[in-house]
């Protein structure tokens, strides 16, 4: 039977594990790689580890989860690190979130999480989660808009959704940050309770039906970059009492989630913008002297972070520096990166 | 094995302390405690303060104090009771005119809520007191009442039908249209109904007598006593539809035009406003448990299995295609029966429609059908929220099972609403085709 | 004896009369809102969790006293087929199934409270005014407390009944 570093072996005991997740069965964020997640650890553990995903909502809120791994009511989640904000001031960063982001596609997003994830891992162990690093993609959001944005003085004025630091952003860009709930969304900018709204990519908008009620779309997205949809994160508890072959399934599995991810989202997504050309929606591109400005004003804001303490800290010059690898050597030195 | 039923047994637990009088908000967390204890540990019993948590942070609830303070300061400043005169002087000889009107009324709730529990306990505090006064039948009344109550259901605007749209795929536009056109068909349904029985049956829903009819100039000098009405349901609607509030938000505009109202025409004392609060808390209290445990029972549910339980069944259903319908609509009737709306959206809507959709039925039309028949789950004894809420509106005036009898005629007015979509699927389409075009 | 019960009694009625005030800065909030998005584009940030707080508190706190003035709904036609005497041991029945659901809600409550205010919890509602909401998770334990003193005070009551030391007085 295999053995791992540790020596544990396997014993042919069954694992069942649950699993939850913030994101609804039956769309793409949750066909696209928990159920191919799940069943690549069932088959290739041969059966010996089951894990039982729920979706949205399903056991508890999706925000409890952080409670609830910790506490082992479940084993493992694959959730948005940004729901933790309140938790840690880091994950606020910490799901790839950033203002300004000039970073692009799966490629770069990969290289940037795989570089900050022990500052995130540490910061989750601090709480008493074991973090299994990044689960898969997200394409950057996209800014809907019932009312032509066509210049960052556009801007001023205009009741905006957003959530997490987008919210402060565009507070600083002269707009008012409104909070509605996902499904609020439909609704707000279909009555024109709010003038745009920022939530996720072109594909996953398309299924909460938002290109029926939004005739602009404002590029380039400034107010968030590629992220990850999802963390894999597991009670501690539960991790070390895996043989070491099951946790390389998880592993492993996990990866190929993160590949699947990059095609079910990314390209997906490439093919559902055309989707919503054809329906109808301009994309309005933002001129580039106003793209420059408005990145200032982003990395000012995201400089501020770095106050917020250490880990903060450490972690926008962690930042700064994938910037530097990855050639955005102008932005790298914004954000206070020197070599 | 046993772990297999275990669905089934929450249900029969339930049922059992149900019966046994135990407050149903504290039937639902109990049996959701004991088995997530049972099954999986103490620490699983944070589940329960998980539903707590969620109740206390879902911002779409605050519409059921707010349309409960409303309800009950109309109420008290006689403003609904005027409105009733004008109708029952308007409808003359024609009965059954105020159930009508409290269709009607249910059905503008519906156009500012999607919360069930906002239009029935609106409709029990405003509407059933004045059918009662003017000696119509109670079993009618309180029929009428959970009726148009939960019209907001299917009239958009309606976050259920968002959530819907985003698991399976479909247009939330078309599925508003579809929910406006079935819901509008329902509510002329019912009002037939009342119309018909009204005109066989003499003392059912009376009209005033010959003598004491209104004169023209009656008639045209109560007219005044329903402006103020309108301006509140102008001012509510128009703030909505304008994009000005947010649906949940417009139910604050409406207590606000109330008190500005009441205030103006010196209609409500400072005692009246007074236990207006407390009845407002102690029914919204009433409610929120209920919620809370309703939460609990269903994530201890979807956790024992009872997506898969229900998969399962759903396949080995006999009879084909039809045979899946059947199952599915059987479904949702049963779980509605316990579990509140969104969380059977989340439970049932990912297993059943890709399976009616592989089938090789419409996915809109499909998703109308789902809605109508949850409004109709609603409705179930013995468990039906629509149920609770009304009788929490009645208090100790009405016993429970007076409102279980009431519900059979419109549980048989919807079943025939149902089957007409599914026998003519244009009939559930013609809107939602005609907005496409 | 007597004497505790009342005291229950008044702590449940005040603590409903306290918390049903709620209901009108919620009004209020709600309604400034409205006006300070649509009218000056400058909505407040707290427009949001603020309303949300003023609902959770009132609905929480509130079931003590629902409790009391026995207005939680139930399914009581088959209870009311039953002898005074079975009527109230299924009373008794209802109080404990009660205490014991309270019990854990306190107890998961206090745990959940506690541990959110060690680490000082924001809000997860991801808005720009992310206010404290530890001391919001104290109202899971609190309420459930206050349900169960008055639940606790029933059940007594009930079995002063059913040991025929005392007649119902409801
Ligand atoms: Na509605
Ligand atoms: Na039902």
């Amino acid at each position: 039977s295999p053995q791992g570093e540790s020596g544990k072996v396997s014993n042919g005991k069954v694992y069942k594990w649950r699993m939850v997740t913030h994101q609804i069965p039956g769309t793409s964020r949750y066909d696209g790689t928990i159920l191919p997640f799940v069943e690549a650890v069932k088959e290739a553990s041969g059966g010996r580890l089951i894990i039982e995903p729920y979706g949205a909502d399903n056991l508890f809120p999706s925000t409890d989860t952080f409670d609830s791994v910790k506490d082992g009511v479940v084993e493992m989640a694959a959730i948005y690190t940004g729901f933790w904000t309140g938790k840690d001031p880091i994950f606020a960063l910490g799901g790839g979130t950033m203002p300004g982001d000039p970073i692009q596609g799966f490629a770069e997003h990969y290289y940037r999480s795989d570089k900050l994830e022990p500052l995130i891992s540490k910061v989750y162990e601090k709480h008493g989660i074991k973090n299994l690093g990044s689960f898969d993609y997200a394409p950057e959001e996209i800014l809907l808009s019932a009312t032509p944005i066509r210049s960052i003085d556009d801007f001023k004025g205009k009741n905006i959704r957003a959530a997490g630091i987008a919210s402060i952003y565009y507070g600083k860009l002269g707009a008012s940050a409104i909070s509605l709930s996902p499904p609020e969304i439909y609704t707000g900018l279909q009555l024109g309770t709010v003038d745009a709204a920022e939530y996720n990519d072109f594909l996953v908008n398309k299924e909460l039906g938002l290109h029926e009620v939004t005739k602009y779309v404002i590029e380039p997205a400034l107010h968030v970059g590629p992220s990850s949809d999802k963390e894999l994160i597991v009670n501690p508890k539960a991790w070390e009492s895996l043989p070491d072959d099951l946790k390389a399934i998880v592993m492993t599995a996990r990866d190929e989630a993160r590949y699947n991810s990059a095609v079910a989202y990314g390209v997906e997504n490439q093919k559902a913008k055309q989707e919503w050309l054809d329906s109808g929606v301009e994309i309005i591109q933002l001129p580039d002297a106003d793209v420059e400005e408005m990145r200032k004003v982003a990395f000012d804001l995201l400089l501020e972070y770095k106050n917020e303490g250490a880990a903060s800290e450490e972690y926008i010059n962690a930042y700064a520096e994938v910037l530097y690898d990855l050639g955005y050597v102008e932005d790298a030195k914004k954000l206070g990166y020197t070599r | 094995m046993i772990l297999e039923y275990a669905p089934i047994i929450m249900f029969l637990l339930l049922f059992l302390l149900l019966f046994l009088g135990v407050p149903i908000a504290f039937s639902l967390s109990f049996t959701g405690l004991v088995f997530a204890y049972f099954l999986w540990g103490i620490q699983s019993t944070s589940l329960l303060t998980s539903a707590v948590w969620g109740v206390m942070n879902n911002f779409t609830l605050i519409a059921i104090p707010l349309f409960i303070f409303m309800s009950i300061l109309l109420e008290k400043s006689n403003i609904i009771a005027d409105l009733y005169e004008t109708v029952y002087k308007w409808s003359g000889g024609l009965r059954g005119g105020l159930a009508i009107a409290t269709i009607l009324v249910g059905a503008i709730i519906g156009a500012i809520s999607g919360v069930v529990a906002a239009g029935v306990i609106g409709l029990g505090l405003i509407a059933l007191p004045q059918m009662l006064k003017y000696k119509y039948q109670e079993n009618l009344s309180l029929g009428a009442v959970m009726a148009g109550g939960t019209l907001g259901q299917l009239i958009p605007p309606s976050l259920n039908m968002v959530v819907y749209g985003a698991i399976t795929g479909v247009s939330v536009t078309s599925l508003f249209a579809g929910g406006l056109g079935t819901g509008v068909f329902l509510a002329g349904l019912f009002i037939v109904y009342i119309l018909v029985r009204s005109l066989l049956q003499k003392d059912l829903a009376p009209a005033l007598e010959k003598e004491k009819r209104a004169t023209w100039e009656e008639k045209f000098k109560s007219l005044k006593s329903i402006i103020l009405p309108m301006v509140l349901i102008f001012v509510v609607l128009g703030a909505i539809f304008t994009g000005t509030a947010t649906p949940t938000e417009g139910a604050a505009v409406g207590v606000l035009g109330t008190i500005i109202i009441s205030l103006v025409t010196k209609r409500l004392s400072f005692k009246g406003f007074q236990d207006s609060l407390t009845a407002t808390l102690k029914m919204s209290g009433m409610v929120g448990w209920i919620l809370a445990g309703a939460a609990c029972f269903s994530s201890v549910f979807s956790g024992v299995g009872g997506n898969r339980l229900v998969a399962d069944m759903a396949q080995a259903a006999p009879g084909g295609k039809w045979g899946i319908l059947v199952f599915s609509l059987v479904f949702i009737i049963i779980l509605g029966m316990f579990l509140e709306t969104m969380a059977l959206i989340m439970l049932a809507a990912p297993i059943i429609s890709p399976l009616i959709a592989d089938a090789g039925f419409d996915p809109l039309w499909w998703g109308i059908i789902f809605m109508v028949v949850l409004q109709l789950a609603y409705l179930t004894p013995p468990f039906g929220f629509a149920i609770f809420y009304l009788k929490s509106a009645v208090g100790n005036k009405i016993p429970i099972e007076k409102i279980y009898k009431a519900t059979i005629p419109f549980i048989i007015l919807q079943l025939i609403a149902a089957i007409v979509f599914i026998v003519f699927p244009d009939l559930a389409l013609w809107l939602p085709g005609l907005l496409k075009k | 004896m007597r004497r505790i019960l009342e005291v229950i009694d008044k702590i449940s009625y005040w603590s409903g009369k306290i918390v049903s005030f709620l209901i009108i800065p919620l009004t209020l909030v709600i309604c400034y809102s409205i006006v300070m998005r649509k009218f000056f584009s400058k909505a407040p940030d707290w427009g949001f969790e603020v309303p949300i707080f003023l609902f959770g508190i009132g609905i929480m706190v509130a079931g003590a006293e629902v409790l009391r003035v026995n207005e939680h709904i139930s399914v009581d036609v088959i209870p009311r087929l039953l002898s005074a005497k079975a009527q109230v041991a299924l009373k008794i029945f209802s109080a404990s199934i009660i205490i014991i659901v309270c019990l854990f809600m306190a107890g998961q409550g206090y745990k959940l409270a506690l541990s959110s205010t060690l680490i000082n919890e924001h809000s997860s509602h991801q808005s720009s005014f992310n206010p404290p909401i530890w001391w919001y998770k104290w109202f899971i334990p609190l309420s459930a407390v206050l349900v169960l003193l008055q639940a606790i005070r029933h059940l007594v009551d009930e079995i002063l009944v059913l040991l025929g030391k005392e007649t119902e007085n409801k």
